[in-house]
């Protein structure tokens, strides 16, 4: 197995979540290195991707897993960041034996939040956790008002920006919606484009472990 | 997201060329059409490909904005730009459009409002770009002439570079270059022209690559990174068509027949698979199957395909070039056979020479090989048709279901039967014909559509009436027919091959508004009439169209030129490739 963290910035932003699945498969392709397939009716790529982030928002720590023999993590970082369209390079690579589910283990990502004004609020953003906070939610039954405190893990502010910790994955606190309920709550002018992905966690006995550290354990 | 697919804008495709380098002249390469549909226009790739490679150039790309993008631009006032540097286009030396169908009339003059560049060729000054068409729709450029400073006629790769290098000698003095650019072969300036009667006399020749094996081809074309209409490696095995069925304009429009040889062909597979990335390859020509090798050819690339994984993506094959040899490890998804009429009567008419035992024969092996999904094209309003031919498609639909059902099947057959209506095209022997009105047309598929009621797993799709009436409209109109366009626009028209944009009223009111009459360009021709193309040598005389079309109205065929040259005249503009065995013309 072999697991990379890639960005998804530049034009790469508003790729959607199949696009980026169909452009990094293209991009594996072309780095010629030996990729399983299944063996069904319609062949395809053995392929994971991490859970779907919103259009727009950008990621430095997006993670993709692909089964194959290749096993020089070096090597491929070459192959690939020659191979990729601008804006989804890759900067770690690891080769585990086992399969990592990424996707499926991730529980919380972290966001920088670019804003100028969100200091003048600190108290209030630093304590939005701590009482409920309702944020309209749509779902397949409709849309409707939801406590997404439970869902923010931690969230500070400073004189550049807000960091916040959120559920991700199954659980999830959408980071466009969020920064849109922040902007009409607190008069505040987060753009999309203001967003950036710094990491994504897994749960690892009751603690959040970055991603590559997790999967550096399971080499 | 206030847009959708914003990818669509963004570029940064893999394979971009060096937008940065130093350069005498920018060239944007327009697309009436989204993202989606122009990026997989093998036209458009090629040109890019070639203007790019040049030293002198740098050409981008810009495709018509979805409605929400372009009601963006318009409300903040931002001029249309390219897709790689975002350039806006009125500051580019030149700008050419790839015109594919004559419904993306009104989106070409969406992109130029858009662009904030004024309509009309004799209302732009020097300091707009020089505005070039080119494309298919060129057979009779007459309906958008007055748009263009240029009109490419025939094949692009061959007029682009000289047009440019041109354009770079004349020192960006408008008048002068386009004065020296008509003499070019292929290049008609309307502006120049002389008319008789409001009809162009002066003479333009069609522009012909004479060795398709020498003509660049783009092996490292751009990659989209969202999915596109045909997201596939391309791969052109020869232009031109031997079949000559009488209502097909691109038969005719792309003679001479030039093909890449089957090294040339293997070489770019190769080269195409290793840049691209793509899952799967095409293999593209008008009637790929007549290629003169084909079953090598299609040996070589799938063993090539299949060592890299990807799949090689079976063409449309006709009828009689049908065989089980080609199908043989090919995916079993759906097969596509455009029988075109359902009489022999009918298809001896329009030249389309199978017959019905050729389509029993094509089934019986397509159903012993495994397909059990097919799809049959069909066209209504085709000359001298009757309720008889119409009802004689249902009877080909029924004959496919009782040879499937001859024997027990695993899956149940599904036929997906499309009728296109026909329209009079110009360069073809039904040049002249005319093309029944909307409510004939509206009767002939609700009689089709009654009658394929009957027949189980048969779904009918057919083309919009309206729309059809309209591209025969302008297919063969003349040059006032560029108010209409320009009134259509006005009036909202956009995206007219769209459906859920596509509005006759809005046409209708286009037409009353300059006093035009629709149905007039309908009509019947005389043999003898002047038509508004007819400035333009193609190749092809108008006497063998007038001697097919006197064939046609006595149900007479004409054999396929692949063995014995036809003598259509074409052989002027360049030699036409033949079967090994005989001679060339």
């Amino acid at each position: 197995m072999l697991s990379f963290k890639f960005r998804k910035a530049l034009n790469a932003v508003y790729l959607s979540h199949i696009d980026i699945l169909k452009t990094i498969n293209k991009t594996l392709r072309r780095t010629h290195i030996p990729i399983d397939y299944s063996r069904g009716f319609n062949p395809h790529m053995l392929i994971n991707m991490s859970q779907p982030l919103s259009l727009g928002i950008e990621s430095l720590a997006e993670w993709a897993t692909v089964q194959t023999s290749y096993d020089d993590p070096q090597g491929f970082l070459e192959l690939y960041n020659n191979c990729c369209p601008q804006g989804l390079e890759a900067s770690q690579c690891h080769i585990t034996q086992t399969k990592p589910n990424i996707a499926g283990k991730v529980i919380a990502s972290d966001y920088f939040i670019k804003n100028d004004k969100a200091v003048e609020i600190k108290e209030i953003l630093e304590n939005i956790n701590k009482k409920p906070f309702f944020m309209e939610v749509k779902s397949k039954s409709g849309v409707y008002e939801k406590d997404v405190s439970p869902l923010i893990y931690r969230i500070k502010a400073d004189a550049d920006g807000i960091y916040l910790l959120s559920a991700f994955g199954n659980t999830n606190l959408r980071c466009d919606r969020f920064t849109e309920k922040l902007n009409q709550a607190f008069n505040l002018d987060i753009k999309l484009r203001d967003v950036t992905r710094l990491n994504q966690y897994v749960d690892q006995n009751g603690e959040l472990k970055e991603v590559g550290e997790y999967i550096k354990g399971l080499l | 997201m206030r847009v959708e697919k914003p990818a669509r804008y963004t570029g940064g495709e893999y394979n971009t060329p060096d937008m940065d380098k130093e350069h005498k002249l920018s060239f944007c390469l327009c697309f009436a059409d989204v993202y989606e549909v122009a990026m997989s226009n093998l036209g458009i790739a090629i040109l890019y490909d070639i203007l790019n490679k040049d030293k002198d150039i740098v050409c981008q790309r810009c495709f018509a904005p979805w409605p929400d993008m372009g009601e963006l631009l318009k409300e903040h006032n931002i001029p249309l730009m390219s897709i790689e540097k975002r350039k806006p286009l009125k500051d580019f030396d030149m700008i050419g459009f790839s015109l594919q169908y004559e419904m993306a009339y009104t989106n070409m003059l969406y992109m130029l409002d858009l662009a904030h560049i004024p309509f009309r060729a004799k209302d732009r000054s020097d300091d707009y770009p020089i505005l070039i068409a080119g494309g298919p729709c060129t057979a009779n450029p007459e309906p958008f002439a007055d748009f263009f400073d240029i009109v490419y006629i025939g094949e692009g790769e061959e007029v682009n570079s000289k047009l440019c290098k041109l354009y770079l000698e004349c020192g960006k003095d408008k008048r002068s270059f386009l004065r020296e650019a008509a003499k070019i072969d292929g290049v008609y300036v309307p502006l120049l022209a002389e008319t008789k009667n409001g009809i162009t006399v002066t003479k333009v020749k069609k522009a012909v690559i004479k060795d398709l094996n020498k003509a660049p081809y783009p092996t490292k074309p751009l990659i989209p990174n969202l999915e596109i209409v045909h997201d596939r490696a391309v791969l052109e095995l020869f232009r031109g068509c031997y079949a000559g069925c009488r209502f097909c304009q691109a038969c005719f429009f792309y003679r001479p027949i030039r093909y890449r040889d089957k090294e040339t062909l293997v070489d770019y597979a190769k080269k195409l698979l290793h840049n691209t990335g793509h899952e799967e390859i095409g293999l593209s020509s008008l009637s790929t199957g007549d290629y003169e090798d084909i079953y090598g050819v299609i040996a070589d690339i799938k063993c090539l395909a299949d060592s890299k994984n990807v799949n090689l993506q079976m063409p449309s094959l006709r009828l009689d070039s049908f065989s089980a040899k080609l199908m043989k490890g090919a995916r079993k998804s759906s097969l596509t056979f455009a029988p075109e009429a359902g009489t022999q009567r009918l298809r001896n008419v329009i030249n389309k020479n199978i017959t019905d035992e050729d389509i029993n024969k094509s089934m019986e092996i397509a159903f012993e090989t495994g397909y059990s999904n097919i799809k049959l094209y069909f066209m209504l309003g085709l000359p001298t048709e009757t309720d008889e031919d119409i009802l004689g498609i249902a009877e080909i639909a029924n004959r496919i279901n009782e040879i499937y059902y001859r024997k027990r099947r695993n899956r149940a057959l599904s036929i997906n039967l499309s009728t296109a209506m026909f329209v009079p095209k110009p360069l073809t022997p039904f040049q002249w014909v005319e093309q029944i009105s909307i409510d004939e047309m509206l009767r002939k598929q609700i009689l089709l559509r009654n009658e394929l009621k009957r027949i189980k797993g048969v779904k009918y799709n057919w083309h919009t009436a309206e729309v059809s009436k309209l591209e025969g409209v302008f297919a063969r109109g003349g040059r006032e027919l560029s108010y209409v366009i320009e009134n259509a626009y006005n009036n909202g028209c956009r995206f007219d091959g769209w459906d859920e944009h596509f509005n006759y009223d809005l046409w209708l009111k286009a037409f009353e508004s300059t006093g035009l009459d629709m149905e007039s360009y309908s009509r019947q021709r005389d043999l003898e009439e002047r038509l508004p193309w007819d400035f333009i040598d193609f190749g092809v005389k108008k006497s063998y169209l007038i001697k097919e079309y006197k064939k046609a109205m006595q149900g007479l065929t004409t054999p396929s030129c692949k063995n014995e040259c036809q003598m259509c005249g074409v052989s002027s503009l360049g030699k036409c490739r033949r079967h090994k065995g005989e001679g060339n013309a």
